[in-house]
């Protein structure tokens, strides 16, 4: 197949494109992203708690605005910047990338409109797919996770299309926490859900600018008893967690309670989830 | 820049006194001067952005200016005035009626690091016949202390005097349960009562028990702006005025400190204006404790540590030119002041720091804590805290008390409160 003249006669002569203005631009917009990626989340961690999910998720932005820049840049360089040389090329290479690379186009897509929509942001705990864990960047094409067991997980944007994206606590400090505990019914209820609201509010942990909640609710095999509450720092939710268990297992231990140590029925209502104890 | 006590402030000081308790709600923080704001605002921003200490710095400014004798301090510094609090409580505790329906015959009074509150309510009771409950041991509030709450049912005419209301609940699941009991019976036998408590712990168990809707009058005490401060240490170092002593600025030698009216001219109150027309010179009193007053939030116990840890002692070939040559005027020896640029206070490790955090929330929220009480309530290994302490020890900001707790210093507890309000720890009124 022949070029397509119009297009050819949109790109400079090889001779005339300035090589090095280019390589200096293209260098010079990597080095700022970089140094982005860095400089952000350095000063977030040095600033006090409140502000730092300010701070985070302006990377993505800049990011997106160093690439605009960048291209805005480089394009003159290798096209005579005209009406119609822009739209001949954009034509051809929409067409051309729709083909070849249309999921990554997607992806980017997708990445323009996470700055937008904001489903997520650097900061954020979030949930895609089964995948749980704290958005460490937000690139063009997709979104790395790091999960409580020190895990990266990249996710394309294009995931964004199709499933549900739970965010924890989408852009703030709060995140709700929640520990259960299971037990024998034979023990005073009250008793007990005084004993597990003593046992988060004693926390240091806690964050006491919302309420904390127990849940009692009554099962064929026994009492479910649920604390929901939220810990100061999202990023200690785990510690939160563990903290509420371990003292609300002595707590309930002391008041009489007894543990249920029979296995789950399957497929129970109140089966426990993979992600059980985390923020919900 | 010369400043002058505002003469209203100056007639609404002499007319009550330093002492004065006012409504929580009514409690308004010294404003700090603009310009030190901002430059408070971007070194601490930078201070933040390099992580590091200013340690160093405070070496070098140590080297140039020796520390007070203790003898002298003795002389220069304010001494216990538990009699005057006592006596601003029982004006108080006549005038104050019962909260209304469920509510405790009486009211709270917060309390601050050295403010000596504490002493002023056991000295209030010792005059007036209250009874004191002693505080209670860990092990007895975990308990319960059953016993203790029968003897308090017991002769309900009595008033009740509690100074440190913090020392009666443990932030321990089980370490509720006697407070709750105590308020209880406070409510039901309707027992006249006067109750201080550190401001945390008011913040907390308002949040966790609502003992804020039990004990709904709440004081404290109001705060010391430049001018009370001016008047306060101006009084309490008449002694050092007396033996010919000035308190003068290093570097620019402008007086930090005159004396008060009663004890000579120039005191910065209304008549030193009248004594520097009648001399035809201009009174020139730094700002030097209008920065004191709003650093340490107006809280007279920590202006005192900050007071007491500015003055200097030095040879006059170590102090600036300038000041020498303002202070050959004076008739004795020049006690010098840091410039408040150069006061560097304790400051705690850069960063996010959650276990010195919760270590520093704990003692705040309860006063002061034994090391074995810290590992009871905190979920932090014995190693993990006594390496906190230490750093904090270290830092200035945590000092041993000598029946063996811990407690945060009165001169680390501005930094303290920024670093956990900056948090988001529940935080204190002031």
């Amino acid at each position: 197949m022949s070029p397509n003249p119009e297009i050819a006669d949109a790109f400079r002569e090889l001779s005339h494109v300035k090589l090095l203005p280019i390589i200096l631009i293209a260098v010079a917009a990597w080095a700022a992203i970089k140094i982005a990626d860095r400089l952000f989340p350095w000063v977030a961690e040095r600033l006090p708690a409140r502000f730092r999910l300010h701070v985070l998720p302006v990377v993505t932005i800049v990011r997106l605005m160093i690439f605009a820049l960048a291209m805005v840049l480089i394009v003159p360089l290798i096209i005579e910047p005209s009406f119609q040389n822009l739209v001949a090329i954009l034509a051809a290479a929409g067409l051309a990338i729709g083909f070849a690379f249309k999921d990554y186009m997607s992806g980017i897509i997708g990445g323009l409109l996470v700055v937008y929509e904001r489903p997520y942001r650097v900061g954020d705990w979030v949930e895609i797919d089964g995948d749980y864990g704290e958005v460490k960047s937000v690139s063009a094409r997709s979104v790395r996770l790091l999960t409580p067991d020190d895990t990266m997980v990249h996710i394309p944007h294009t995931r964004m299309w199709q499933s549900a994206i739970r965010n924890h606590n989408d852009g703030k400090r709060d995140l709700q926490c929640t520990a259960d505990f299971y037990l024998d019914s034979d023990h005073d209820g009250s008793l007990m859900r005084q004993r597990l609201h003593d046992v988060a509010l004693t926390s240091p942990y806690v964050n006491l600018d919302h309420p904390i909640i127990v849940v009692t609710s009554e099962n064929p095999w026994g009492t479910r008893h649920r604390i929901r509450a939220y810990p100061i720092d999202a990023r200690e939710q785990f510690l939160f967690i563990s903290d509420l268990t371990a003292r609300g297992r002595r707590s309930i231990s002391e008041a009489g309670g007894r543990p249920i140590r029979v296995p789950w029925p399957p497929g129970s209502e109140n089966e426990v989830r993979g992600l059980s104890g985390t923020g919900t | 820049m010369t400043e002058r006590m505002d003469p209203a402030t100056c007639a609404e000081v002499e007319r009550n006194g330093l002492w004065t308790l006012v409504r929580l709600e009514e409690f308004r923080r010294p404003t700090r001067p603009a310009a030190e704001a901002v430059r408070k605002g971007l070194l601490g921003l930078w201070d933040r952005l390099r992580g590091s200490s200013k340690a160093a710095e405070e070496a070098v400014a140590e080297k140039d200016l020796c520390v007070l004798p203790e003898d002298l301090l003795k002389d220069v510094l304010p001494g216990d005035h538990h009699r005057e609090v006592a006596a601003e409580l029982k004006r108080l505790q006549g005038a104050v009626s019962n909260g209304g329906a469920a509510a405790v015959n009486g009211f709270a009074v917060l309390r601050a690091p050295g403010d000596g509150i504490a002493s002023g309510i056991r000295a209030m009771a010792e005059e007036e016949g209250w009874s004191v409950p002693p505080a209670l041991k860990a092990e007895e509030i975990l308990a319960g202390g059953e016993a203790f709450l029968e003897s308090l049912l017991r002769n309900v005419d009595v008033p009740l005097a509690i100074p440190e209301f913090e020392s009666f609940y443990l932030r321990h699941h089980l370490g509720f349960g006697f407070l709750r009991r105590l308020l209880e019976i406070l409510v039901v036998t309707g027992r006249r009562c006067i109750v201080g408590c550190n401001s945390w712990a008011w913040a907390f168990l308002s949040r966790s028990v609502g003992v804020d809707r039990i004990l709904k009058t709440v004081y404290t005490l109001e705060a010391f702006d430049g001018e009370r401060l001016q008047r306060w240490f101006g009084q309490a170092a008449a002694g050092a005025f007396q033996r010919g002593f000035s308190f003068r600025q290093a570097d620019s030698g402008r007086y930090v400190l005159r004396t008060a009216p009663e004890n000579g001219p120039g005191s910065g109150c209304g008549d030193s204006e009248q004594e520097g027309e009648k001399r035809d010179v201009p009174v020139d009193v730094s700002d030097f404790l209008r920065h004191v007053a709003a650093y340490s939030r107006g809280l007279p116990g920590v202006a005192v540590a900050i007071w007491r840890f500015s003055l200097r002692f030095a040879y006059e070939a170590e102090v600036e030119e300038k000041a020498q040559k303002a202070a050959a005027v004076d008739r004795g020896a020049t006690i010098w002041v840091k410039p408040w640029p150069r006061v560097t206070l304790p400051s705690l490790p850069a960063g996010r720091q959650v276990p010195l955090h919760l270590i520093l929330h704990a003692l705040l929220l309860h006063g002061r804590l034994e090391g074995r009480t810290l590992q009871r309530i905190l979920p932090l290994s014995g190693t993990d805290i006594m390496a906190g302490l230490a750093t904090l020890v270290g830092c200035g900001v945590v000092e041993a008390v000598p029946d063996g707790s811990w407690q945060v210093s009165a001169l680390g507890y501005p930094a303290v409160d920024d670093a956990l309000r900056g948090e988001g720890y529940l935080a204190g009124a002031f």
